[in-house]
Order: structure tokens, then sequence, then C-alpha cells
């Protein structure tokens, strides 16, 4: 079953063998961001979500990294 | 920038009515030093005793530790921001009663309950084998307990706690002002001859800025969203680095281990002989993305970089595996500028040391130091005398953790229940090997 890893340690997921890593938002909350205005933030999750289900519908060979359109309020 | 650090070593602490420093023994004033604490109004009842190495005594809900020091000439005071202006120090005359702390057991009706940001607390032997893990199993330790009032915020209940404790230890060091040291250290970056290798010294901490205190403070200013910032290290000598004083776990520095740092001591006194200590680079860690992760890797290295390092040491302060990724990419970021690094951190490892020391690691990580492992179980005896604030029979280190009696044998699960029982910066003798 392929399987997608949202998560904002891309690095680390990669590392550890994960075959299709979706880089989310931040560690606090991978898939969204409170500093945005709601509608920002649901179109943000939107972007990630679909992201992801792209992903499991790709063929990898190996560890690979998914990266949606995120513009970073903070570090 | 020359620093000259007096010691007048404390061999004995004897209660009595005046304080004083004579031939190593110290006499302190109980009354005057309560009355001092308890002109804060947030502090609702303070007590004081003494605890020596050898003792069977344990001390309970430890917050944090100071020594104390006094700059006696020079610009500034010790620990600037927070017992005076905001003045660079490090330079001048400062003395200090080596061999002992001013330690702050604290409780408070908290108003965060759980996770990082919570309160914690740390728990001290004078005897036994948890005393053989930590610094202050060895040091004669001047306990101030107090208990708070009801209503102060976690800041302010971080506020009161280290100004009673830096009062206290700024009023025993200023006893020593017109006397004669024991001996002095003379610490400054001078010239060196430009054989020797250029070594530079990044101490990575992890600052959470959402709790109420970031958890490490720069010249008071609890460190948030920053950038690395270079220092020198008599600066650290002269405490414009400390820590939160609500929490006093293991896995946390306090403000005694940034006054008396073993890396940059032994830095600043190989200084001139086998290297060229070019300064401190203070690294804020646990950036939320792996974006923020590289760019303060990248601001590290270049800083390096831009000191013309031959090499740096690298540690760091806290058990958090986000915080390790944060590390290891400076260390990667260093190496590939051309930076040789040494890196220094205790291992996880799981109990029999057979589970994953590293959480995450890089092709550049080539040369480490293993300062121990903090996840074993310790046995520790029952102590015949019992030293904090707060209900003893009923102690809680972190929340959530079930509370114990402090007058009871116990095997605790970890060294990271004692203060100081991480030992982040190699002080102690503990290390890990392959065998």
């Amino acid at each position: 079953m392929p399987v997608g890893v949202i998560t904002a340690m891309t690095m680390l997921s990669k590392q550890l063998g994960a075959n299709r890593v979706v880089t989310g938002t931040k560690i606090p909350h991978p898939c969204g961001d409170p500093n945005l205005s709601p509608e920002a933030d649901k179109s943000l999750r939107r972007e990630i979500v679909n992201t992801a289900l792209k992903s499991i519908q790709t063929e990898v060979k190996g560890p690979t990294v998914f990266v949606p359109t995120v513009t970073y309020t903070t570090g | 920038m020359r620093l000259e650090m007096a010691a007048f070593p404390v061999k004995e602490v004897r209660l009595g009515n005046q304080i004083t420093y004579q031939n190593g023994i110290l006499k302190i004033d109980k009354k005057e030093l309560l009355s001092l604490v308890l002109e804060d109004k947030r502090v609702a009842s303070a007590d004081l005793d003494a605890a020596s190495p050898g003792e069977k005594t344990r001390i309970a809900h430890v917050r944090d530790a100071v020594e104390p020091r006094v700059k006696v000439s020079g610009p500034g005071c010790v620990f600037p921001g927070i017992l005076g202006p905001v003045e660079t120090v490090g330079e001048g005359r400062t003395h200090r009663l080596s061999g002992m702390t001013v330690m702050a057991s604290a409780e408070y009706r908290p108003t965060i309950l759980n996770g990082t940001a919570a309160k914690n607390a740390g728990i001290v032997d004078m005897w036994g084998p948890a005393s053989k893990i930590t610094p202050y199993g060895t040091t004669i330790n001047v306990v101030l307990t107090l208990d708070l009032v009801d209503g102060v915020t976690e800041l302010e209940a971080h506020a009161t706690i280290q100004m009673a404790e830096f009062k206290v230890a700024h009023r025993l060091a200023q006893t020593t002002r017109d006397q004669i040291p024991d001996s002095i250290e003379v610490f400054e970056l001078s010239d060196v001859a430009p054989s020797l290798p250029r070594i530079v010294y990044i101490v990575t901490f992890l600052a959470d800025q959402n709790n109420p205190h970031s958890g490490e403070a720069y010249y008071g200013l609890p460190v948030r969203e920053s950038l690395p910032t270079f220092m020198h290290p008599n600066e650290i000598l002269d405490g414009a680095v400390t820590a939160d004083a609500r929490q006093g776990g293991g896995i946390h520095t306090t403000t005694w281990m940034w006054m008396n740092q073993p890396v940059i001591l032994d830095l600043l006194r190989r200084h001139g002989k086998e290297l060229n200590f070019l300064g401190v680079i203070f690294q804020r860690t646990r950036f939320e993305t792996d974006f923020g992760k590289q760019v303060t890797a990248t601001c590290s290295s270049q800083l390096a970089r831009l000191l013309k390092a031959d090499g740096a040491i690298i540690t760091r302060t806290s058990t958090s595996g986000n915080n390790f990724i944060d590390v290891m990419l400076t260390v990667q970021a260093c190496e590939q500028k051309g930076i040789k690094v040494v890196f220094m951190t205790p291992e996880w490892g799981g109990k029999e040391g057979t589970e994953l020391p590293l959480a995450f690691y890089v092709p550049g990580a080539k040369s480490m130091v293993s300062t121990g492992s903090f996840e074993r179980d310790i046995k520790v005896p029952a102590p015949s005398k019992v030293i904090g604030a707060g209900d003893l029979r009923r102690v809680e280190l972190y929340p959530d953790d079930p509370p114990f009696s402090a007058w009871d044998e116990h095997t605790l699960p970890s060294w990271f229940l004692f203060t100081g029982g991480v030992d982040w910066f190699g002080v102690m003798n503990t290390t890990c090997t392959t065998y």
C-alpha cells in the first residue's frame, strides 16, 4: 500500500527510509499555519493534502520528497 | 578584554549572625539574607539551609543554582541586564566564592500544567551514587527555599526565583570585596603565534520561543527567534548567559553551569599555548522547519568561516531530537566550509545502550565525543535529611510524573531527574564505548 508521510522534518523521514515524504509547514502544525488568515490557511492545507494525494499516486524508487508550494511565515 | 577571576574557595559554610569569609570558612547570616529575599512581595515565605558533600542530605524541587560572584572593577556587573544595566561585561576583576552554589528550591501554583513550557525540578543528593553523576554532589550548596504567592505568572515565577538566588549570591560574594584572593586566573584572548590552530566554540542551545521564558537568556533577554550571536567567552563567565529559573531538571543547564562552562574555561586556558581561541558562537536551535534549521546552520558556519576558523567544537544543551537536527546540520555546514568539527554530545541508546544512539546523522560528522548516556536506572538510598520547598513527601519533578517521597529509597529511571544529570559539556567523567 503506498504511504505518504506529511512532516516538517523531511530530512529525518528520508533518513529513516520513508518512501514518500511530503514537506509540511512546521513541526507543531505540519498541515497548516495559524499565522495565516482562515482562508489562506485553508488553501495552504488543501495544497499540502493535494501534494500528499499526488505522492501516493506516484511510483518512486526509494525515499522521495514531494514539496508543496509553501510560503513560510516563520522559521 | 582582560578578565581577572579571583577565587575565594569555600571549604565550609556555617550559619551565624554575620556574613564573613575567612580561611575558607563562609559564615552566613540567615536573617539578613532572608530579609533581602522577602523584599519581593511575590515571595510568600523563604528559608535557608546548607548542605555539604558526604552528608546524607537530599535537596528536592531544585529549580536553578548560581555561583556567588561580584564585579569589583571594570564595566557592568555580574548578571548584566538582571542585577544592573545592560553593559558589556567580561573585563576588569570578578571575585568568586568557588566550590559552592546558591541553589534555589521553589514551589508555586503553576498556570501551565504540561508540556515543555511547564516548570520542572531536579533533585540533588549529597552522598551515594547520585552525588557522583552531577557537579552538585561535590559543591557546598546553600539552599534557598522559596514559596511564592498565588497568582504569579510563569514568567514572574522565573523572575522571582532568579532575583532571590542572584541577590543572595551577590550579597555573599560582596564579603570578599576587600580581601586578598587565594588565586587569580587571567582570561584574555590576546594575540598569539599565527601557527596555532584557530578554534571557535559553537555552543548551541535550545530556545523554545513559545515558552514564557525561552530557556536561555542573553544579558537577561530570553532568546527567541534569533540567529547565532558572537560572544567573548569572558562575557559568559560574568553571567551574560542565564537560565530559566523554573526549570531545574537534569536536561536543563543551570546558571551555575553557564558561569563554570567547562569547554569555555578549557579553551581559555589553552589559548596561546595549544590553540588560538577565537570566541563563542552562541547559537539558538530548535527551529520548527527544515528551512529554519538550514538557515541557522548556514549562519553559524559562515560566522565560523569569516573568523577564519580551522576547527570548531560544537555542543548542545537539550535532549530534544528536533534540536539535534539543527546541530547536526551545523556540523555538516562547517565541514562543507572546510572547518573541522568535534561534536560533543551524550547519547540516547536506551537502558542497555542497544537502541539508536543518535536521532539523526550527517556524513560530515566524522569526529564525535560521547559524554555518556542518561537513560540508565539509578538506585538512591534513603536520606537522613531533606531540604526543599513544598511537600517533600510528594515531590514532582516533571508534570504528570507520579510524585514520590524524597525521604525514601528509590530506583529512578533516568539520570535527568537529577539537577545537572545530563552532561552536555563533558564536565563529569562518563562516556560510552563500543565493546
